[in-house]
């Protein structure tokens, strides 16, 4: 099959389907999906008049964005001003490069699709995810005014330090699967079941990281606009949206990878991969040329779960104050990723 | 294919790297570092070091750039003035000159081994052989390292953190 | 896998930004993008070391610049340390004025 193909046609067609499929379709729905589920929590109806069941809302919001008279700072830094929000989004789809989505058997090998297989799977991931500090920065510096300088300096110091109780809990899984390739770790998963079994502390941290990482209620003080001033104050319209767009996608990016990394990836339990149901069912489900999209779609429910739990969360828990976010990350989560990952070792040596 | 690919990064890895030494702002400058890094590390991966171009992207544009940003915004730095008088522009341009001209006498000089039909393991350079190495035959050199970094967490502590005169 | 372009392009490469980063130092009038030009020549040097690395089969290059990559992490920890204490008690950071040393 094309698609699978390591040349440079079969990697082109990828790049276009995962980019098309984050934000053609995934990203519009979240959007919708957020609106929509926080007016159920809240008990009310949420977007229903564009569009069946407001699916249109998005579109139309959109336009809006579209039509909207931008306003710029003045004595801004042109070139910066423009850059920070397109500097968002552009970590966002390059992480979206190494996530496997499922697998298909070709000529005898389970091969994953992917865009790129890289030997250092993991590892691309944590360095993307330090990239997302630049367009914070940016945005609050080249705004060129007080508030937004520091609400820059605050929100990217939040994103570097959780950064380091992530790369911990990331470790950890590393130690347990034995490789840094993220079709690896789903494979090792098939054997020794999920390693959110095997370090339920790893998984806390780091669902506690992400959650700071994407700027997520409860650590959303940055974009609290209620509360604080943060570092879009100054942007208006269509680069507003994107920073919020660009947020969506590093959601999508960051459940893809708790899912891949905790829950097992495309495989369907914890110790059933599909492999079993294949000699269950007498069929090979990833040789199959119609059935080899179950492992992708079962990948897919298990991440809009997760998507479901962000959105769920934010209307759950209050908003933490700046100096209990800190406090959280140096003083709580680095000695519980700390003790996970000691634990880790002492389970890795036994077990091996 | 990959020749075409590692002749435009380098390009544009020189280019980015003369765009830091040549623009005013600080800030465009480190911001033109990161473009420059990011061109390295894709070189890095086309010379089968994938391990060393993840790290290059983690610690370099990461971490570092990010520390001088920092530091360029709560100092407040504004753009510099680069060359202040007429003299030591020429003297500046003029370095520039015999500099490319050092250049292309060192491209004549050099005679390296150039054949290109060599060919490296499959496992060359991937994130175990690197481990294998880094904690095989250089662990010393590992301790060292972290030895380093705790003596520059040590210095940036007893630098910074000095009691307020009166 | 094989080798992509011949080495002495990639020495070559790696030359050209050595003297690009040797040129910033030379020319620039303040701390810290001098700091800069001293990152680029270290970027220089890796890539060199990759370079030799893949050509003699051998993996020493990539300890090397790893080597080279922490040790430039904590020069940049402690050189801009040094740029806010300079900033702190001197009030500038033009490197014509910090010149308490000379004469």
């Amino acid at each position: 099959m094309l698609l699978f193909e390591q040349n440079w046609l079969g990697a082109i067609l990828r790049i276009l389907i995962s980019f098309g499929a984050i934000f053609g379709v995934l990203v519009y729905m979240m959007v919708w999906a957020e609106r929509k589920i926080s007016a159920w929590i809240q008990d009310r109806i949420g977007p229903n008049r564009v569009g069946p069941f407001g699916l249109l809302q998005g579109l139309a919001d959109g336009i809006k964005f579209i039509f909207k008279e931008e306003i710029k700072p003045q004595n801004c830094h042109r070139f910066l001003y423009t850059l920070a929000p397109f500097l968002a989004v552009f970590p966002a789809v390059l992480a979206f490069g190494v996530v496997p989505f499922g697998a298909r058997e070709i000529g005898g090998e389970i091969k994953p699709l992917v865009v790129a297989d890289i030997d250092a799977g993991i590892l691309f991931t944590l360095s993307i995810a330090s990239l997302g500090v630049f367009s914070i920065l940016l945005a609050g510096w080249s705004s060129n005014s007080k508030y937004p300088v520091i609400g820059g300096l605050r929100a990217g110091a939040q994103v570097i330090s959780y950064e380091v109780p992530m790369g911990l809990a990331v470790l950890a899984v590393l130690l347990l699967a034995g490789s840094a390739r993220l079709s690896d770790i789903v494979t090792m998963q098939n054997t020794h079941g999920w390693f959110l079994f095997l370090c339920p502390l790893g998984f806390f941290v780091f669902l506690s990281s992400i959650f700071a990482e994407t700027n997520r209620l409860p650590f959303d003080l940055p974009e609290g606009e209620t509360e604080i001033v943060g570092y879009h104050a100054e942007y208006s319209s269509m680069k507003f949206a994107m920073f919020f767009m660009a947020e969506y996608a590093n959601m999508i990016t960051v459940s893809c990878l708790t899912v891949l990394m905790f829950f097992g990836g495309w495989e369907f339990l914890p110790f059933c991969g599909w492999n079993q149901v294949s000699t269950f069912l007498g069929r090979s489900i990833y040789a199959d040329p119609i059935l080899w999209l179950v492992p992708t779609i079962w990948f897919c429910l298990k991440v809009f779960f997760f998507l479901f739990l962000f959105i769920w969360v934010r209307w759950t828990l209050p908003r933490f104050r700046y100096d209990q976010l800190m406090a959280l990350s140096w003083k709580k989560l680095i000695p519980i990723g700390v003790v996970n990952l000691v634990t880790t070792i002492i389970l890795v040596t036994k077990l091996s | 294919m990959e020749a075409i690919i590692f002749y435009i990064f380098s390009g544009f890895a020189v280019l980015f790297s003369l765009m830091v030494i040549l623009l005013k702002n600080p800030v465009t400058s480190a911001l033109s570092l990161v473009a420059s890094f990011f061109c390295v590390s894709g070189i890095f991966f086309l010379l089968h070091a994938s391990f060393l171009g993840v790290i290059q992207i983690l610690i370099y544009a990461g971490a570092i750039v990010v520390l001088f940003l920092y530091v360029l915004m709560l100092l407040n730095i504004k753009k510099e003035d680069l060359i202040e008088n007429k003299m030591e522009r020429r003297l500046g341009y003029g370095g520039k000159a015999l500099v490319l001209v050092l250049v292309l006498f060192a491209f004549q000089v050099i005679d390296l081994p150039t054949s290109s039909t060599m060919q490296v393991r499959e496992s060359f350079g991937t994130v175990a052989s690197f481990g294998q190495e880094l904690l095989g035959p250089f662990a010393i050199v590992f301790e060292l390292v972290s030895l380093v970094l705790l003596a520059a967490i040590l210095g940036v502590v007893a630098l910074i953190s000095r009691k307020e005169k009166g | 896998m094989s080798m992509v372009v011949p080495l002495s392009h990639v020495i070559g490469l790696s030359l050209i930004l050595f003297f690009i980063g040797l040129t910033g130092i030379f020319t620039r009038r303040d701390a810290i993008t001098v700091f800069l030009a001293v990152e680029i020549l270290l970027n220089a040097a890796n890539i060199a070391f990759i370079g030799f690395a893949q050509s003699l089969e051998s993996e020493f290059g990539h300890v090397a610049a790893f080597t080279v990559i922490c040790i430039a992490a904590a020069e940049a920890a402690i050189g801009l340390s040094i740029v806010i204490r300079l900033k702190a008690d001197h009030r500038t950071l033009k490197l014509k004025d910090l010149n308490e040393l000379r004469g």
